[in-house]
């Protein structure tokens, strides 16, 4: 719905009083504002404005007193209006020459904040639009100007000018006892300044006005900047071009959902049982960033950079090239999972009960990156690099699924293919073959149990020259007393003339 | 717009207490609002009290129902002019949207909080 006026009212009184209430003619559309205007034969005083719906409207938007003419001008506002009927009231300080006026804003999202003013004016002529509102640049577009002029000396035809959509009027029996009272709206499509004009043909020359305008935004064009933007129950789902740059950005329980080119710079993003879903090209910046539990699963090009990046109960899912580079990147229950080509570069990378399961080209590098109880599962499909200054698990597994990990231990097995041709190794190799031709002294069987098969006590000799020879060597030698095991894995390593295998089992004697 | 009289409350001293509710009949479907005139006299309070209370409800359909419309309260301080002059008339000028209805009426009751002389008379116009 486009924003409008859709319906108002008003009334005057001479008498002397306080409380002036009037009563809305149909009953108020739920997510209207309601602007009051209201004036008193007074050039001092504090006015208040509430209804039976809606409660007070709290502090004026602006206020006139006018000395000469002791009378003064005021004007209030209430956002989001409850349904139903509505009787606004109006509370000056005790004085005759009271009045009212009352309209319903439909198809707003509320008061463009600052713009409501007041501007006096005395005896500006009665040229075409002289009588003006103070001329305020709206914060968004589309918008609508709503202005009440007030002639508070005498009763004289004042008239919306040309080019605004005219409201109530002198012809109306306006305020007749104050002086005269017209309105008028206007639907701008542009942040160009606005300002609010009518003209009194009659009495411009010799009356004083008070003209109070201010501008309401259009539902659908928000902007939400202010020290907090709060839902506590509902969703909030602006749906384009818009800034949430607030101190604090909260939604209680509910949705906040921008859905594109949202930047959300605030100090804290909060979403406690709900879900803060951010669609696309959304920079979340603010200091902290929090889902107690539910999702925060910003689609892509992501880029979590404020202080703490929090999840308490819930799952945080940047999906594409998303860094998380905030001081703490937390998950207390739950899943961390960035998907692709994430770099988790915060401070303390840290997972209480869950898993953290990166696939493919993430760094941690974070100082410490902390799994206490469960989970991290670096699945191994291709380079990954853990090298933040503590890699802790406290309770779980760390399970690196292919050898090329870079995790090695030196040992007599793994000597590399390279080393077999080389050349002070094979006479390594001749000096044991003599050496086991001529022993010193017998092998020790436990020794050989060393190497990692079952020590077993020596039971049996074998020719260890007829061994050799099986594989077609000519080497002289005694005998030797070997384990059977020892004898087995040469007699086999022979049969299969795998002169690299033997040379290795030989060459573990010698420890 | 000329006014046309609906109902006469004639001025006199009342004691506290509430009066009315005073209808009209039907008003004319070219209304566009209502006035009621008071006059009081000398004898009005001028301590600074809370004197009076009047409601106004209108009706849509020719006095089956009633719903709120407007309200106002008097305080104990002389009535004046718009030069300043004190008088014992005042006026009271009340909008309505003009629905073309035949079946609109009005009606009004004072609550007096304190005696007090006063009269009205309710106009459509």
């Amino acid at each position: 719905m486009a924003i409008s006026v859709l319906q108002e009212r008003a009334t005057d009184i001479s008498t002397t009083g306080t409380t002036l209430t009037l009563a809305f003619s149909s009953n108020i559309t739920a997510g209207s504002a309601i602007h009051c205007a209201g004036s008193w034969g007074l050039a001092s005083g504090s006015p208040t404005c509430s209804d039976n719906v809606n409660g007070s409207y709290g502090s004026a938007l602006s206020t006139f007193n006018n000395s000469s003419a002791t009378q003064s001008g005021t004007h209030f506002n209430k956002n989001n209006a409850g349904a139903g009927a509505t009787t606004v009231s109006f509370v000056p300080p005790s004085s005759d020459f009271r009045g009212i006026c009352i309209r319903e804003i439909g198809g707003t999202s509320g008061l463009d904040a600052g713009s409501g003013k007041t501007n006096g004016q005395t005896t500006p002529g009665t040229g075409a639009g002289v009588i003006v509102g103070t001329s305020t640049t709206p914060s968004a577009q589309p918008g609508l100007l709503s202005a009440i002029c007030m002639d508070i000396k005498a009763a004289h035809a004042v008239a919306a000018a040309a080019g605004f959509t005219a409201g109530l009027s002198g012809a109306s029996n306006q305020w007749v006892n104050i002086g005269s009272l017209a309105t008028e709206s206007l639907r701008y499509t542009s942040t160009a300044a606005q300002q609010a004009k009518f003209t009194d043909s009659t009495g411009g020359s010799a009356d004083s006005y008070i003209t109070a305008s201010v501008l309401y935004i259009e539902a659908g064009t928000v902007a939400l900047a202010g020290s907090g933007a709060t839902i506590t129950s509902g969703a909030l789902a602006p749906s384009l071009s818009i800034a949430l740059t607030g101190q604090g950005i909260t939604t209680a329980g509910g949705i906040l959902v921008p859905s594109s080119s949202i930047a959300v710079g605030g100090q804290r993003a909060t979403v406690t049982p709900g879900t803060l879903g951010v669609a696309l090209s959304t920079t979340v910046t603010g200091q902290g960033v929090t889902a107690a539990s539910g999702s925060l699963a910003p689609a892509s090009t992501l880029a979590l950079s404020g202080q703490p990046a929090s999840l308490t109960g819930g799952t945080v899912i940047p999906a594409m090239a998303a860094p998380l580079s905030g001081l703490i990147s937390t998950a207390a229950l739950g899943i961390l999972t960035p998907a692709l080509s994430g770099a988790i570069g915060g401070q303390g990378a840290i997972l209480t009960p869950g898993a953290v399961a990166p696939n493919t080209d993430i760094a941690l590098s974070g100082q410490s990156a902390l799994s206490g109880i469960g989970t991290l599962s670096v699945s191994g499909d291709v380079t990954v690099a853990l090298t933040g200054q503590m890699l802790s698990l406290a309770a779980g597994t760390i399970i690196p699924s292919s050898i090329d990990t870079g995790i090695t231990q030196p040992g007599p097995l793994d000597w590399p293919p390279d080393r077999i041709a080389d050349t002070a190794f094979r006479r390594k190799k001749k000096r044991r073959l003599r050496e086991i031709e001529q022993p010193a002294h017998p092998v020790d069987p436990i020794r050989v149990g060393a190497l990692g098969a079952t020590p077993i006590p020596p039971a049996k000799t074998y020719d260890f020259r007829s061994l050799v020879e099986l594989s077609g060597k000519s080497v002289e030698a005694s005998r030797v007393e070997v384990d059977q095991e020892i004898a087995r894995l040469l007699v086999e390593q022979q049969e299969r003339d795998d002169e690299e295998a033997m040379t290795l089992i030989l060459a573990a004697l010698e420890d | 717009m000329a006014k046309t009289q609906q109902i006469s409350v004639p001025l006199a001293t009342r004691s506290a207490g509430t009066y009315g509710p005073f209808a009209s009949g039907n008003l004319p479907s070219t209304l566009v609002g209502y006035s009621l005139d008071f006059t009081n006299d000398a004898t009005w309070p001028t301590d600074g009290s809370n004197v009076l209370t009047i409601t106004v409800e209108q009706s849509n359909d020719a006095g089956s129902t009633w719903l709120f419309d407007a309200s106002t309260t008097f305080t104990a301080s002389p009535w004046h002019n718009r030069q300043g002059t004190v008088v014992n008339t005042s006026d009271w000028n009340v909008q309505l949207d003009n629905h073309g209805s035949t079946t609109r009426r009005v009606r009004v009751t004072f609550q007096l909080l304190q005696t007090a002389a006063l009269g009205v008379t309710v106009s459509s116009m």
